[in-house]
């Protein structure tokens, strides 16, 4: 493949001919087109392709056979396709006088886009969908009734793709197939390219453990001439040699050889252990920085373990192949090609023989590697799902003893243990029934060069030709067995390397692609900050087309209080975190004093505000360093003065480790009331301008709460304060309400405005007091 | 046990259960099912729901209207007649689509990703999935659910059912 090929779809601008012309014998001529969306399933549910096109009067939409398919070969990377005619299989038209309300239902796998009548006022069925064309029927349903939607829109991001083609994860960029970009023959080399960098960075110590290898290998070639031809022929026969008899000196020769091969190893043993913490540590510093310069969204969809898998062993594979890998591979062959060459050199005759195995033990290795490989698969699946059941019957623990069922996870656990033993003890013992055969399969090699050089050994003694001698045979058996030993690591090397790669892509993928939320160019800084919030318009979607934010504006004055009431699940922290911008909107702008925050600097905006979410979060450490994470410098007072603030003071110093009691890794120690007044406490030490309070005093009794309250009423005195919560008493305080619901803020005013209005707000409150009249407590 | 047993008959009695005797359904012109309820005069658009889609494909149906608020449950497909049977599970079979993977033509991994082109009785698919081992969800021992990177669903039925090229295929990420 050459790197010039075009990318496998080009976006679709253009309806296909044939399809054109099917709907012009249906009397909708091109030019009367205004967009045209292709769906990848029928009427039936079966995967073909769906045209349908907008006019300006009317829906069509035509369900054809054939066209381009994936080829069934084995090779999924196999881009070629088939095409077959195209043939009409229905054509239907709904007239936008008879019918509305586009609109698309989402089922399971995919989903169908529904209009009604205007007459009967009934639901019809237009055309089905699968989830790879979801974003195109949520398009069209917008554009029958929205003139601003685009055919660009439409082909943009999904490419013309084959019907009955799935979905390709993105390209670096976020867009497209780059997937197949990815996979093309070059990549590999592209990859170690991006690698030479960090290889560089340690190149005088990869040149010496280099150096060593290769010296320390040349002198393994020489030994077994040494101990072979050397001391046999030289020393204890050959009278003319000038070595004859010497033994002494003989043995001080091969004994200094030994001893300067020992020195290099030691030498290649020290730089290496000295550089592969570096390497490590460099390698496992880049991937965390990779990592932490993303978004939430970047973590949101992926799992943390995940991440710290990718951290540990991405470093080590990548480490393997700097230190272990390409030193070893380059020595190993020519340490290979060398002594294939002095061993034709020797004896051609035998060379020829010997070498006979060489292919057939290659091929075989291929194959059990495979084996192998399948056998580690299931042991490693096996010991997965026998890992996450131990993890979650020990973090459940509480639950277990709670309902007495120590005894049935018991069971349990032994089920899984027994499986993952079984797969362990069934691999192994497979493996070693082809692993020890094939060895003995090298050492048929061996066994023909002693047969034919001994025949000829004992035949040149007798003739008095030197055909080979007996020094030299030992010579020839020792270097062969070297000839051998870098098979296996020819065939290992190989399954590394691509481990090593995909290491590196994951890397390069993370390194490479841009952040979704980032600073533009020069930011904004301000000199000063009030602290006034205005949503303008705002939308927004974590997934698209699915809006969790729709059309919300309102306005924050400085030192305002505002609370935010909705039902669970309305988009009330979704509001949080776009003023945080730890997402950016999609539709409308958020401004904090005046600039867009899309032009602030982050850093400046998360300064200034501070945020007390239902989640807290506390790392391993004291409590006074987690209360100190807000603001490092602060003072011991000064962390005091805020836990007390917070109401935090008086538990923390009844524990007998006061503020040095070690919390973290699980929270264990404190309860869910006490962690919220730590994290309160960590955002009244930061002295925010804004403070949001997400449900912060959730999780606390009404006395707490109303002690808290009245702290943070004091703190927060001329500062912006952002409550947000569904119990109704938390918000006394609040100047003014914004009420959300499914993401629509549908009401905005003071607590006696709103009950006057009699809308949702007054419902929710009744609901509450009616509750509270329940159980005997009335406001 | 006796209080055990109490409240579990109250617990019972909390939801109500769609019968011939207090609901009527039918299937409109443009093919969604709409249901009279009892003491209603009109036929309005329903929605139903398996509440265990995995096990139970024609018992316990949830029915509700567009909002997610359920009128009742369904406790068997068995309780209608043949017609009205046919209108809910027509409708819940479209709404629990799911192509049925019948062979596994190809299966590669590159980076982590898995390409795969399958068949399946509605036709050929290719399909890529992000993280293979975890796309990939056991139901019991035998069957699979397969979910690709735009969360379009596939089963396989039987694993032991596939022909012996497709399971070594996708033996490997099970």
């Amino acid at each position: 493949m050459k790197n010039t090929q075009k990318p496998p779809y080009e976006p679709m601008m253009k309806i296909p001919s044939e399809i054109s012309e099917i709907f012009e014998r249906k009397g909708i001529l091109p030019s009367a087109i205004r967009l045209f969306y292709k769906s990848d399933m029928g009427e039936s549910l079966e995967f073909c392709d769906t045209w349908v096109v907008l006019t300006g009067s009317e829906l069509a939409v035509l369900e054809v056979l054939g066209g381009i398919f994936p080829r069934k070969t084995h090779n999924a990377f196999d881009m070629r396709k088939t095409k077959t005619d195209i043939v009409e299989r229905s054509f239907r038209v709904y007239s936008l006088e008879e019918y509305e309300g586009f609109h698309a239902e989402e089922l399971l796998s995919g989903g169908r886009v529904v209009a009604v009548n205007k007459d009967t006022g009934l639901d019809t069925l237009v055309f089905n969908f699968s989830n790879s064309a979801k974003d195109g029927a949520c398009l069209i349903c917008r554009a029958v009734e929205d003139d601003g939607v685009t055919q660009d829109e439409l082909s943009g991001e999904k490419r013309d793709r084959p019907h009955g083609d799935g979905p390709r994860p993105k390209g670096p960029d976020g867009t497209g197939d780059g997937f197949f970009k990815k996979v093309k023959s070059g990549e590999t080399k592209r990859i170690l390219t991006k690698l030479v960098p960090f290889f560089l960075k340690y190149k005088r110590e990869t040149a010496i453990v280099f150096v060593m290898v290769v010296l320390s290998s040349a002198l393994g070639l020489l030994s077994p001439y040494m101990s072979g031809s050397f001391f046999i022929d030289k020393v204890l026969r050959d009278k003319n040699s000038g070595f004859y008899a010497q033994i002494g000196v003989a043995i001080a020769i091969i004994a200094g050889t030994k001893l300067l091969s020992t020195v290099f190893t030691m030498i290649h043993s020290i730089v290496t252990a000295k550089i592969s913490a570096r390497v490590t540590y460099d390698l496992k510093k880049t991937i965390f920085e990779a990592i932490q310069k993303h978004s939430l969204g970047f973590f949101s969809s992926r799992q943390t373990g995940g991440l710290m898998t990718q951290i540990n062993q991405d470093s080590r594979s990548l480490y393997w192949f700097f230190v272990d890998g390409l030193p070893y591979f380059v020595t190993n062959i020519i340490q290979f090609v060398a002594i294939v060459i002095i061993l034709f050199a020797i004896n051609w005759r035998v060379t020829l023989v010997t070498m006979i195995p060489v292919p057939i033990f290659v091929a075989i290795r291929r194959s059990l590697y495979r084996l192998r490989r399948k056998i580690h698969a299931r042991n490693y699946s096996k010991s997965r799902s026998f890992n996450s059941f131990v993890s979650d019957i020990l973090s459940g623990n509480r639950v277990v003893k709670a309902f007495s069922h120590e005894e049935l996870e018991q069971k349990k656990f032994d089920k899984r243990n027994y499986a993952y033993a079984d797969s362990v003890h069934d691999g192994t013992v497979k493996a070693n029934w082809f692993i020890y055969p094939v060895k003995q399969l090298l050492e048929l090699g061996t066994f023909a060069a002693w047969a034919l050089g001994g025949y000829m050994v004992a035949k040149s003694t007798i003739d008095g030709t030197y055909l080979f001698t007996y020094g030299t045979l030992v010579t020839y058996v020792s270097m062969l067995s070297m000839a051998y030993a870098p098979l296996d690591f020819f065939n290992n090397f190989s399954n590394q390397l691509s481990e090593c790669m995909n290491a590196a892509h994951r890397l390069f993928e993370i390194m490479d692609s841009v952040p979704e939320v980032r600073d533009r160019d020069n930011p904004t800084v301000p000199d000063t900050f009030e602290g006034e919030v205005e949503f303008r318009n705002v939308s927004f979607e974590y997934v698209k087309n699915r809006r969790v934010i729709d059309n919300v504006s309102f306005k924050v004055k400085k030192g305002e209080t505002i609370g935010i009431v909705g039902h669970t699940g309305a988009g009330k922290s979704t509001i949080v975190n776009l003023i945080m911008r730890l997402y950016d909107v999609t539709e409308g702008e958020i401004l904090i004093d005046g600039h867009n925050v899309k032009d602030l600097s982050m850093s400046f905006i998360r300064d200034k505000i501070a945020i007390v979410s239902q989640e807290t979060y506390m790392f391993r450490g004291s409590i006074a360093d987690n209360i100190r994470y807000a603001v490092p410098t602060a003072t011991d007072e000064e962390v005091i003065a805020a836990a007390k603030a917070s109401g935090a003071h008086d538990f923390i110093i009844k524990y007998p480790d006061g503020y040095n009691t070690q919390i973290g890794f699980g929270n264990k120690g404190l309860s869910g009331g006490e962690l919220q007044r730590v994290s309160i406490a960590r955002a009244i030490l930061k002295n925010p301008q804004i403070l949001i309070l997400d449900e912060a005093t959730a999780a606390m009794d009404t006395a707490t709460e109303q002690r808290i309250q009245k702290a943070i009423t004091e703190i927060t005195r001329g500062k912006t304060t952002i409550i947000i919560a569904h119990r109704l008493s938390t918000l006394r305080d609040a100047d003014r309400l914004i009420v959300i619901e499914d993401g629509k803020m549908t009401e905005s005013g003071t607590h006696v405005e709103l009950l006057q209005a009699k809308g949702d707000y007054y419902k929710l409150y009744k609901m509450q007091l009616d509750a509270l009249k329940l159980i005997g407590v009335e406001e | 046990m006796n209080n055990n047993e109490k409240s579990l008959t109250e617990l019972n009695a909390e939801l109500k259960y769609l019968t011939p005797e207090n609901v009527q359904f039918d299937l409109t012109q443009g093919g969604f099912v709409v249901a009279k309820l009892q003491g209603e005069d009109s036929f309005k658009r329903v929605y139903l729901n398996r509440i265990f889609p995995h096990d139970l494909e024609e018992e316990f149906i949830s029915v509700t209207d567009a909002d997610s608020n359920e009128y009742g449950i369904i406790r068997s497909l068995d309780l209608f007649d043949e017609r009205t049977a046919g209108v809910i599970r027509h409708e819940l079979e479209r709404k629990y689509f799911s192509a049925k993977i019948t062979k596994i033509v190809s299966l590669e991994e590159r980076f982590g990703n898995s390409v795969w082109v399958v068949e399946t009785p509605q036709g050929t698919r290719m399909m890529t999935l992000k993280d293979t081992f975890k796309s990939i969800i056991r139901i019991g021992d035998d069957r699979a659910i397969v979910i690709d990177e735009d969360a379009n669903r596939y089963e396989i039925e039987s694993l032991s059912a596939l022909d012996r090229h497709s399971f070594r295929r996708i033996e490997l990420y099970l």
